[in-house]
This record gives structure tokens, sequence and C-alpha cells, in this order.
């Protein structure tokens, strides 16, 4: 019966860190089925969705592992999870979430939380630090899922009083997405 | 006509929106000037006045150098100064990599109209109107945008997949 893993794994950026991870998880006969891969400063990070035609026994798992952080130097883990955790779910429609202004402690965490109490799912989020400028920049997009059309207002009015505390431009949107 | 350091991310005055200019007297003479001298000592084809601190609509435009050079479809109407732009139409669709020099390190993949018309005033206070497409009208709409206070970052949706930085810049 076919197994999902989660595996994670990161390392000093370098060429060959991808074909490394994926080679070991050929060996193992498991099939990549999602997956989202960056650098990050200087470390490159992925994280991985992966099925085996059956569950791998431990032995084996853990030598791939080891051989991972010892021959290649990478942090890594992996957790089993269900056929339900492991299937892509498509957003009906996604909501963008974009933050600028002057760099301060606690944006990300004031805008999630803000996010979070009116039950707006976070699906993607991404930030970036400006040091161009006399002072440093930021900048944050959020994509996610509305929980219902009657959030919106009450969210737009708690993003523009966080926007008006902090003095950073905070907006929503959707993401329009047309099929053809 | 100095060239005037470039007011850069996060500077406040790049994002409040501009006052319509009022006087086309010699202090807009003067601002258009060190417009022009400050555009073209920078590796830029456009410079809006909030981008060196003055909270005016006017902008200057000279698209020539890279449509010309790169043999681009675009219109190129020569150099122009605009004052208090309106954008009244656009249509279809673009999505080019552009760049800001008040967001040095980054470039960003922004949808724009591929054509517009644009109505604004000259220098001296002309009635003028322009349409424009291609490179031109990317220039246009991302004028008409620092004027309203808004930076390329207010037109993307993913910084994975919207934003890049330049190269060498870490």
């Amino acid at each position: 019966m076919t197994q999902h893993y989660l595996m994670w794994a990161s390392g000093e950026d370098r060429p060959g860190i991808v074909s490394t991870v994926t080679k070991a998880l050929f060996d193992l006969r498991t099939n990549l089925e999602d997956s989202s891969m960056m650098r990050l400063g200087s470390e490159f990070a992925l994280f991985l969705i992966m099925a085996s035609p059956a569950r791998i026994p431990a032995d084996r798992l853990e030598a791939t592992l080891r051989s991972l952080r010892t021959k290649r130097g990478l942090a890594v883990g992996i957790k089993e999870i269900s056929a339900r955790q492991a299937e892509f779910r498509a957003s009906r429609q996604t909501w963008i979430v974009s933050v600028h202004g002057h760099d301060r402690p606690g944006i990300v965490f004031r805008v999630t939380e803000a996010l979070s109490r009116r039950k707006f799912n976070i699906t993607d989020l991404s930030t970036h630090r400006t040091t161009s400028g006399r002072a440093a920049g930021y900048i944050l997009f959020i994509e996610g899922e509305l929980p219902s059309k009657a959030a919106l207002a009450l969210i737009r009015r708690d993003l523009a009083r966080l926007a008006s505390s902090m003095k950073t431009r905070i907006g929503i949107r959707p993401v329009n997405a047309e099929s053809l | 006509m100095p060239v005037r350091p470039i007011r850069l991310f996060p500077d406040d005055v790049l994002s409040v929106p501009c006052r319509p200019v009022a006087s086309f007297d010699s202090n807009l003479k003067s601002l258009v000037a060190d417009l022009w001298e400050t555009m073209r000592a920078s590796p830029g084809v456009g410079l809006a006045a909030p981008q060196i601190g003055v909270s005016l609509r006017a902008s200057v435009i000279d698209v020539g150098p890279v449509t010309l050079k790169r043999k681009m479809d675009s219109s190129y109407a020569g150099p122009i100064v605009i004052v208090n732009p309106e954008l009244v139409e656009g249509d279809g669709a673009q999505t080019p990599r552009e760049g800001c020099l008040s967001v040095p390190d980054l470039l960003a993949n922004v949808r724009r109209h591929q054509r517009v018309r644009v109505r604004y005033l000259d220098e001296n206070g002309g009635k003028q109107e322009i349409v424009a497409h291609g490179f031109e009208a990317l220039a246009l709409q991302h004028e008409v945008d620092h004027l309203d206070g808004k930076l390329f970052l207010d037109r993307v949706s993913n910084l994975k997949t919207d934003v890049f930085r330049r190269k060498g810049s870490g």
C-alpha cells in the first residue's frame, strides 16, 4: 500500500544538492509528488512530498538520511504523512496580502496574527529585507484563502488599522487567474 | 541643475500620492531640469519628482535610448515631460520584467497595459495627449504609479515568482 512521506533538507548552497537528494529518493524507489526548493541567504532548502509503493523499512530510511547528513553535510528530516495530507488541494480563490515599508520588529507576526484572528488561511508567504536605502525596507507577501466573503471587510479594516499603527503600506487583493 | 540623490524604498515620499502642479513657473522649470539631469546620470529612462524628494505630479520620460538600441516594438514620442498626467485609457497586456531606480536591488514581473492613452500638461501648462504602446506605455504607467504613491511592489503578487534580485546584489 502506498505510503507518503514529507521530507525536508537544507545545506550550504552549492551545485548538486537537488540531484543528490533526488538520487537518494530514486534509490528508495519513491516518486516525488510535490516540492518547494529555494535558496535563503546562502542556504539551499527543500521540502518535498514523495510516495513509496510500500512503507520503507526504518533501517533503510535511516541509512539514506545518515548518508545525506554525513557525506553531503545536509540537515535532513522525514515523516510519514497520510494520502489525504499528501493530496494537492487547489484553492478556489486566493488573496494576496502585500506589506511594504520600513523594517521594524514584528511585522510578520503582527500581520499574520491579524489574519489568523479572522481565520484567513495562509498558503504561501515570502519576505525580503532591502538595505539599499538609508533605512532598511521590508517586503512581505502572503497568499491565502478567506474563510468567507463576509470576512473580507473585517480583514480590510484590521489591516488598515495595522498599517496606520505600523506606518507601513498593507493591501489585500484577489489573485485573478483567468482560465482559457 | 544639480544631479539630485535618488530617494530609495522605503523612503516615505515614495508612498504618498503627489500634489498636482498648480504653478507653471520657474520652480517647475528648475524641477524638470533637475529631473532630466538626474535621470540622464542614472541607468533609467524615466524619473518622477518624488524620486528626488519632491511630492509633485511631474515626471520625465525618454525611452529612446532603450527602444532604439534594442529595436523594441514600442512607440517613441521623444523626451517628454508629463505634468498632472491622467491615464484615460489602457488595453492589452504585457508582463515584462521591470526595474525602478528607487528599488535598485529588485526586478519584478509586473502586468501592464500594452497600449495606453495619457492626458497631461507639458512644462508650460499646455494640454497634451499621448497614445503609446510597448515599452513607452510601460514607462508611462510606471511614472503615473510613482505620482500616485505606488511602487511596482504594489502590483506584484508573489515574491518568489514575480520578484527577482538584480544580479550582483547578493
